[in-house]
């Protein structure tokens, strides 16, 4: 599926440079040699204005497998991310990337990246992938906002 | 002089030929090809090209001169020039073998890329020879007669196997040609609209002048006029360009697995449409379901959706910049 995979995945990159939302980015990586690898992407989610996550850009790597778009891509971000619904690795738990659940292969990179800044200020307490974060969510809102303005403040926008 | 020469010439000619029937043949294995006598003699060269003198046949040797008493010097210039041209011959034979395996390898090379993976039934030739003779007239510039050729090439290909690599080759090389005549034509199109619009342009401005010279008293309106008219058709050129202008394919001529447009779309029960070949390779490697509505599907429920089919032909027909391959 090789073919299908970097067919949409140059159609994706596409679609962004003409049309992406405010302070987003997405891009697919280069490697050392100049070359364009389309099954890894390095994106920016800036956290929404209004939220405790606001002023905050942070740093997600996407990985596609050669069965994308028929299987979801791995989203991560940097490793001991702060957020219940963030594995200690940085992988996103969230139902659209789920291929057993609401992953399709109609959703666009733009969506994901959406999704997941939606995620950022409304976890899912029913789907914890962490320990630390999950229990500050439920039982210590005050120290869970104050954890979250400070993660905020260690990803400030890439100059 | 030259008669001279030509002596020594047949002389050594007759000798090489009575030698590579006496020897026959050994001389031409051990040195090889223009090394030996053997060689020399079916050669172009005017000199055998011995390796060195130890190889060289007595009887040659001796026959060398034939009775003509030639100076140390002389003979010794003549034996470097000899060298000289022995290098270069050889070096050229060398680099035209190259080439020549070079060029072999290559015409296998684009033979293996069109027959590699064959996975077409009874009409796997008639689509090669057809994509094939596409191509040649492509190749001439004879894009009309190679497009078809081409067009014939998938049709027969999409029958024979949907989602075999051929297929997208073929598509991508008719997509690459369209696209190809489109710009010609585009750009044909866009050349004559300017000279029609500047022609247009100078009739208008000259009508204007001569209005403004039989009307004193109303210049203002005579401008006003003139200047909606320029307006007017402005408008007018710029709608007979917009076909040119390349925007956005619509999302109901796009397949939502590829997000580009349709090639051979194909409907399901549950009424989406995708590309054929896409979702064979969805069933068969991830599962018998419909990738978005999650319903079990089975590639016999597969119906070619000959609406979006057209659809996309109407589209492609008027837009021919959507061809465009990144």
């Amino acid at each position: 599926m090789s073919g299908i995979a970097r067919g949409r995945l140059a159609e994706e990159r596409k679609s962004w440079r003409k049309n992406h939302p405010h302070g987003f980015v997405a891009k697919p990586e280069t490697l050392p040699d100049g070359t364009v690898n389309l099954m890894v992407w390095h994106c920016t989610i800036p956290g929404k204005t209004g939220t405790d996550w606001e002023g905050g850009y942070f740093p997600l790597t996407m990985h596609f497998s050669e069965d994308y778009p028929s299987k979801p891509p791995k989203c991560k971000f940097p490793q001991g991310f702060f957020h219940p619904n963030v594995y200690p690795s940085g992988t996103v738990c969230l139902s659209i990337l789920n291929e057993d659940s609401g992953w399709r292969p109609a959703i666009t990179v733009k969506q994901i990246l959406v999704g997941i800044q939606d995620l950022l200020d409304q976890p899912n307490p029913a789907d914890p992938a962490q320990t630390e974060g999950y229990h500050l969510f439920i039982q210590d809102a005050a120290e869970y906002k104050r954890r979250v303005r400070q993660q905020s403040k260690q990803y400030p926008p890439l100059v | 002089m030259a008669e001279w020469r030509r002596g020594i010439l047949e002389k050594r000619h007759q000798i090489a030929m009575a030698l590579r029937v006496a020897y026959g043949g050994v001389m031409a294995a051990s040195h090889g090809g223009h090394g030996g006598i053997a060689g020399w003699a079916d050669s172009s060269q005017p000199y055998p090209s011995f390796s060195s003198s130890a190889a060289r046949p007595a009887a040659v040797s001796s026959a060398t001169n034939d009775g003509v008493s030639v100076g140390n010097a002389h003979d010794n210039r003549r034996r470097r020039s000899l060298a000289r041209r022995q290098q270069t011959s050889r070096r050229r034979t060398r680099e035209t073998d190259e080439r020549r395996t070079r060029e072999t390898g290559e015409r296998r090379m684009t033979h293996a890329t069109v027959t590699r993976d064959r996975r077409m039934t009874h009409d796997d030739g008639s689509v090669l020879a057809h994509y094939m003779l596409g191509l040649a007239l492509l190749q001439r510039q004879e894009s009309a007669k190679g497009i078809k050729e081409l067009e014939k090439a998938l049709d027969l290909g999409r029958g024979a196997n949907p989602k075999g690599y051929m297929v997208e080759e073929i598509w991508q090389e008719l997509a690459k040609a369209k696209y190809l005549e489109w710009e010609r034509s585009s750009s044909k199109r866009s050349w004559e609209l300017q000279s029609l619009k500047e022609a247009c342009e100078s009739a208008l401005k000259e009508k204007h002048f001569l209005d403004y010279s039989q009307m004193e008293g109303f210049v203002d309106d005579a401008t006003t006029s003139h200047s909606e008219q320029l307006e007017a058709l402005e408008r007018v050129f710029n709608t007979a360009a917009e076909a040119d202008i390349p925007t956005e394919v619509p999302d109901y001529l796009c397949c939502r697995i590829t997000l580009d447009i349709f090639h051979d779309p194909v409907i399901t029960p549950s009424g989406l449409t995708y590309e054929r070949a896409v979702i064979l390779e969805h069933l068969q490697k991830v599962g018998k379901f419909d990738p978005i509505t999650r319903e079990p599907l089975d590639p016999s429920q597969l119906v070619p959706n000959l609406a979006i089919k057209e659809a996309v032909e109407a589209f492609l027909d008027k837009h021919g910049w959507a061809y465009k391959i990144d």
